[in-house]
């Protein structure tokens, strides 16, 4: 009985998900290969961000609030190169470049705060993030064109120094997705696609069931899955190992020679690096920086999601991380739609979105906090002897 | 060698670019220099050694990959201009595409402006005469560099002139 | 080098502010012998442990005295990575295992073996992968080495509690220079049959050459494995000898160490036997004033599994042990500080357990051993501390309407605060003194009179000396013994000092391991009690402890 309590309780979030999507799809009346076309887009532009979580929880630091550190890093980069006129993929890897020591140094930064507050690492690396985006604005907002050369008029405010709120990212916008063009179509769509893409060469699958086609963001995709084999690899490392050992018990870490303070300051730094690259990515995607409100929702929207994918604050895998980009993104796509034909108002499904991530936020703290002290309450049980069980 | 003045050329034109001189540039080095031994106290020599060795070469290499990724990918505003200068006249018509892009049709007197990415780019001209018949094409490769800005003086270009980005020399 | 001792210590000594704690404490250990090294809690075993580990806090409480010396050479440790290094390894009373690794990532936590990487010099080692193959046997060969059968691929989590205790000591023999092995208390949470391939294991690692320093408090174990055995007590090295030279019950004593002569010089032991005869007689006609059936109490540190005792009316039982052993958790379990179970009667009556207020009702009081954080509200009065929990609980000193409308009679209050203060010699400037600026011993007299005020007829009290000098000690114990004789109060004192407890009581119970040992009148010799202690299985002299 108590299995299957556990089994429902470790699963109930993507349960419920997969419920309110299987009523809701039928409802929103989208087309399959819509629905998987606008999955695959966003698969593509959001995974990244989260499988860069996944490191600090694997060190047992929890969800790490502070990616938004490294999402700023990327788009300082993303400011440069749109100043210099850096266009394409060099652009996109230039920014990464120019991201990765403001990440790393933010990271380092970040680690050591979280050192200090052991145990609070998620409610201290959130007001970190709100502290540092203070130090973001100021750079952006005053010292970017006044003190760190920005000479683009179309990205200043007219008076001089100072970012515009919104930046366009038109030379590097979609490059990565469509750098290998690959379209999976059914047996009309063909022609449509090859007047979108201008004639180029492209590759093409047939898969006759398939109505209308589907663009896949191959690159995105194979970038994602390198990551996705770089954290396998992770795992197998020495330092993996540590951070596993760290994540699991402190003390008996540092009793065995490990250096604790030092692995988890990396843990903070891979991950905000990390950041830096999926929020490059994400943009990339997007098209638009809004200089100062992309990187806001990009913690929140990464960790809903890799929650409402069954992940805990202890534990996470890239499983996870897919199955909650899909059960998330589903609910985004459909839930306006539903909820305008059922009620006929498309902000009640904007209204779940919001209330739904942060809502799975604070059931999985929540939860979180709630198992921990089962499993003392269990452990504590067994020392009790036969007697207890009275 | 001519590889390492390319790159020296890059760096030099963006250090220009930013007003950076060449000695703070050199004490940035410096710095890099001492930060990556100071990284690596309390190894044994031989890896010391080799952790200074092999980091040095990677940070050069990115280092060397950002100027690189600057040269290659920077887009540059190309204007086209078809008016007198020097002497030369006018062209009556002329198509010209840059990177087989999209083509402008110039009249006398007119500008156009188009984009181009990377350190070289080929403009084509079709000049045309007054009956819209095609007189001759002009394929040319230039060499932009890093710099941002470039504008093209049709009439030069058509007179078969090396010199043919304005101001003329 | 040959002539060298493994290791050698010579007059080592320690104080930690002015209190001395080890002192001359000279022996030498051979490589491939086994020592036993037993003494009481605070006898000076963990000090000499935490000196021979490097432990900070030994640098920082200014060092130590005397010289440790490995194959002859001087070394002094600020760090146990120095004393790892050397060869001395240790196997801690508390499992220092990652519970969801394997055996084998555990028994090779931070010394992987690594296949080598391209990028070990650009980052460091660290990002070379693990060789799984190569750990899984090393982890093998070490287990093997102890003659147990587990899988290096067995989650320790999931592992019987034994099982953890080897993978601990296989760790230890997995370092290829370990030399001298500290096993502090391995057998503690073995099962019997455990603990036998344990001590086999053992031998044979001693053969192989690796000198063994086992520290126990099971008598009989600690004889059968170790070649010479050491006694500490009171931070002093009493005997080094031979262990076939001595009987457990020796051991014992020497470990208690007051011989029995001692009882004839305490002239209050002998005073409350005749009073302890009484007892009996008084259990036929009375019902007893604490029953205690199969009494189990979840206290962090200190849990007990399965209790019974009885109180007569008007005794003073005691409760002794070892700490850690559980002895605090039962008068706290019944008074319902943390979560218990099982049957507790007063007078006849059952308690409700896990309700503070419940046991307050009943006429029963409690003297924390916390006095600082449960006894006591520091920042108040003396007035207020005394009489605090007999207002709330009794509804006295209020003056008003009962429910309705009722505020503090402070005049009353007063009064009785300075009753308590003349009676007990509380040193004060008055009742309205803070309780926080007073001594220790002074604060553990406001306790009792907060007690006293309840007027119970059942009075639990935990370390009533803990902490104070010994003028207070006996003014605290003399005025117990008043109480219960004026007052006929039932007196349940626990206490982790066996003589303080032989010197008050009638009938002394020792917990061990969360179980009652056996329960004895005070008069019985203090190695009766000292053999309980350690865990000295009963039926080897049941006929003598079945009083």
């Amino acid at each position: 009985m108590r299995k299957i309590f556990d089994i429902i309780a470790n699963n109930a979030v993507p349960a419920v998900f997969i419920i309110i999507s299987a009523f809701a799809i039928p409802l929103s009346g989208y087309s399959a290969s819509y629905l998987v076309q606008e999955l695959l887009t966003r698969i593509g532009r959001n995974s990244f961000l989260i499988l860069s979580l996944l490191i600090p929880i694997m060190a047992g630091m929890g969800l790490n609030f502070g990616m938004v550190l490294g999402a700023m890093a990327g788009q300082i980069g993303l400011l440069f190169i749109c100043d210099w006129g850096i266009v394409g993929i060099p652009g996109m890897v230039l920014a990464c470049l120019i991201g990765t020591p403001i990440a790393i140094v933010l990271g380092i930064f970040c680690g050591h705060v979280l050192n200090r507050a052991k145990g609070r690492e998620m409610v201290t690396s959130y007001i970190l993030g709100f502290f540092i985006n203070g130090v973001y604005q100021m750079t952006v907002l005053y010292l970017m064109g006044w003190i760190i050369p920005i000479t683009n008029p179309t990205l200043l405010l007219s008076r001089g120094y100072g970012v515009r709120n919104a930046v366009s990212l038109l030379g590097i916008r979609g490059i990565l997705d469509n750098l290998i063009p690959t379209i999976i179509t059914g047996t009309q769509g063909t022609a449509q696609f090859v007047n979108i893409n201008g004639g180029k060469s492209f590759i093409m699958m047939q898969l006759p069931f398939l109505e209308g086609s589907i663009r896949i963001p191959l690159a995105t995709l194979i970038v994602i899955a390198l990551f996705c084999i770089f954290i396998v690899w992770f795992r197998k490392t020495k330092l993996g190992q540590d951070m596993r050992a760290i994540g699991q018990s402190q003390s008996v870490a540092d009793s065995a020679g490990i250096p604790v303070n030092r692995t988890r300051i990396i843990a903070i730094v891979i991950s905000t690096v990390l950041a830096c690259y999926g929020q490059i990515i994400y943009l990339q995607n997007m098209g638009t920086l809004n200089t100062y409100n992309s990187h806001d929702q990009a913690g929140m929207f990464s960790i809903a999601a890799l929650l409402i994918g069954g992940a805990s604050v202890s534990k996470a895998t890239i499983a996870n991380v897919f199955a909650g980009v899909i059960l998330f993104h589903l609910m985004f796509i459909v839930a306006p739609v539903a909820g305008k034909n059922l009620i006929g108002d498309a902000q009640i499904g904007e209204y779940f979105r919001v209330f739904v991530s942060y809502g799975i936020i604070a059931i999985a703290l929540v939860l979180h906090a709630w198992r921990r002290n089962r499993e003392r309450e269990a452990a504590r049980r067994s020392l009790r002897g036969n007697k207890g069980d009275e | 060698m001519t590889m390492f003045n390319e790159y020296w050329e890059i760096v030099r034109t963006f250090l220009d670019a930013y007003g950076v001189s060449y000695e703070l540039a050199g004490l940035i080095v410096l710095v890099l220099i001492w930060l990556l031994l100071f990284l690596g106290r309390g190894l044994s020599f031989f890896r010391f050694l080799m952790r200074w060795y092999q980091r040095l070469i990677i940070v050069t290499g990115l280092v060397a990959l950002g100027f690189w990724l600057f040269y290659v990918g920077r887009e540059h505003q190309i204007l086209l201009d078809n008016k007198n200068v020097n002497g030369l006249k006018a062209l009556e018509q002329v198509n010209v595409s840059i990177n087989g892009g999209e083509s402008a049709e110039l009249m006398p007197g007119d500008r156009d402006m188009r984009k181009a990415v990377g350190p070289e780019f080929e403009v084509k001209a079709e000049i045309l005469d007054d009956n819209g018949e095609v007189v001759s094409t002009i394929t040319k490769t230039v060499k932009i560099g890093c710099v941002k800005n470039m504008t093209i003086s049709l009439p030069a270009l058509a007179a078969g002139s090396e010199d043919f980005t304005l101001p003329l020399k | 080098m040959g002539n060298n001792p493994l290791l050698r210590l010579e007059h080592i000594g320690k104080e930690y502010y002015g209190n001395r704690v080890l002192s001359d404490i000279s022996f030498d250990i051979n490589a491939g012998e086994i020592i036993g090294l037993v003494g009481e809690n605070g006898a000076g075993k963990s000090t000499l442990l935490n000196i021979l580990f490097g432990m900070p806090v030994i640098a920082s409480t200014g060092g130590y005295e005397g010289s440790i010396q490995i194959d002859g050479r001087k070394v002094s440790f600020t760090s146990p990575n120095q004393a790892l290094a050397h060869g001395i390894g240790m196997v801690h009373q508390e499992f220092s295992l990652i519970p969801g690794f394997t055996a084998a990532e555990n028994i090779l936590l931070n010394r992987e073996v690594l296949n080598a990487s391209s990028m070990r010099y650009i980052f460091s080692e660290r990002v070379s992968t693990l060789d799984r193959e190569a750990m899984n046997g090393r982890a093998r060969s070490a287990i093997h080495t102890l003659g147990v059968n587990i899988s290096p691929d067995m989650i320790v989590s999931e592992m019987p509690v034994g099982y953890k205790q080897f993978i601990e000591i296989a760790r230890e023999i997995d370092r290829k220079n370990t030399r001298l092995l500290f096993l502090d208390e391995p057998t503690a949470v073995l099962a019997e049959s455990e603990a036998e391939i344990l001590i086999t294991a053992l031998k044979k690692l001693a053969a192989s050459g690796i000198a063994i320093v086992f520290i126990s408090h099971r008598l009989s174990e600690v004889k059968e494995l170790c070649g010479r055995i050491l006694v500490l007590r009171d931070g002093r090295l009493i005997t080094d000898q031979p262990s076939y030279t001595l009987s457990t019950r020796q051991i014992a004593s020497l470990m208690v160490g007051r011989e029995s002569v001692r009882r004839e010089e305490t002239p209050e032991v002998t005073e409350t036997v005749s009073t302890e005869t009484d007892a009996p007689k008084k259990k036929k006609k009375i019902r007893p004033a604490l029953k205690v059936e199969h009494l189990w109490v979840d206290m962090p540190g200190e849990t007990v599994r399965d209790v019974s005792f009885e109180v007569m009316k008007g005794e003073i039982f005691g409760i002794g042990g070892l700490a850690g052993h559980g002895k605090l958790a039962i008068p706290n379990g019944i008074m319902g500080l943390y979560p218990a179970g099982g049957t507790v009667k007063t007078f006849g009556k059952k308690l409700t357990l896990n309700k503070p207020r419940a046991a307050l009702g009943k006429k029963m009081a409690f003297v924390s051993e916390d006095r600082r954080g449960v006894g006591l509200l520091l920042d108040e009065p003396l007035d207020w501390n005394i009489t605090f929990t007999a207002m709330q609980t009794q509804g006295r000193f209020l003056v008003g309407i009962p429910y309705i409308f009722q505020m503090r009679n402070d005049l009353a209050m007063r009064k009785e605060a300075r009753k308590f203060i003349d009676q007990l010699s509380i040193k004060c400037t008055g009742p309205s003194q803070k309780a926080g600026e007073l001594s220790g011993g002074n604060q553990q007299k406001v306790c009792l009179a907060k007690a006293f005020v309840l007027r119970p007829d059942i009075l639990l009290i935990c370390e009533p000396t803990r902490g104070i000098d010994i003028g207070a000690k006996t003014l605290v114990l003399d005025t117990l013994k008043q109480y219960n004789k004026e007052n006929g109060t039932t007196i349940i004192i626990t206490s982790s000092e066996l003589e303080e407890l032989r010197s008050v009581c009638n009938r002394i119970a020792i917990v061990d391991e969360g179980k009652i040992a056996g329960i004895l009148p005070a008069s019985n010799p203090a190695e009766d009690f000292g053999m309980l202690m350690m865990g000295q299985v009963r039926n080897e002299e049941e006929g003598e402890f079945s009083a």
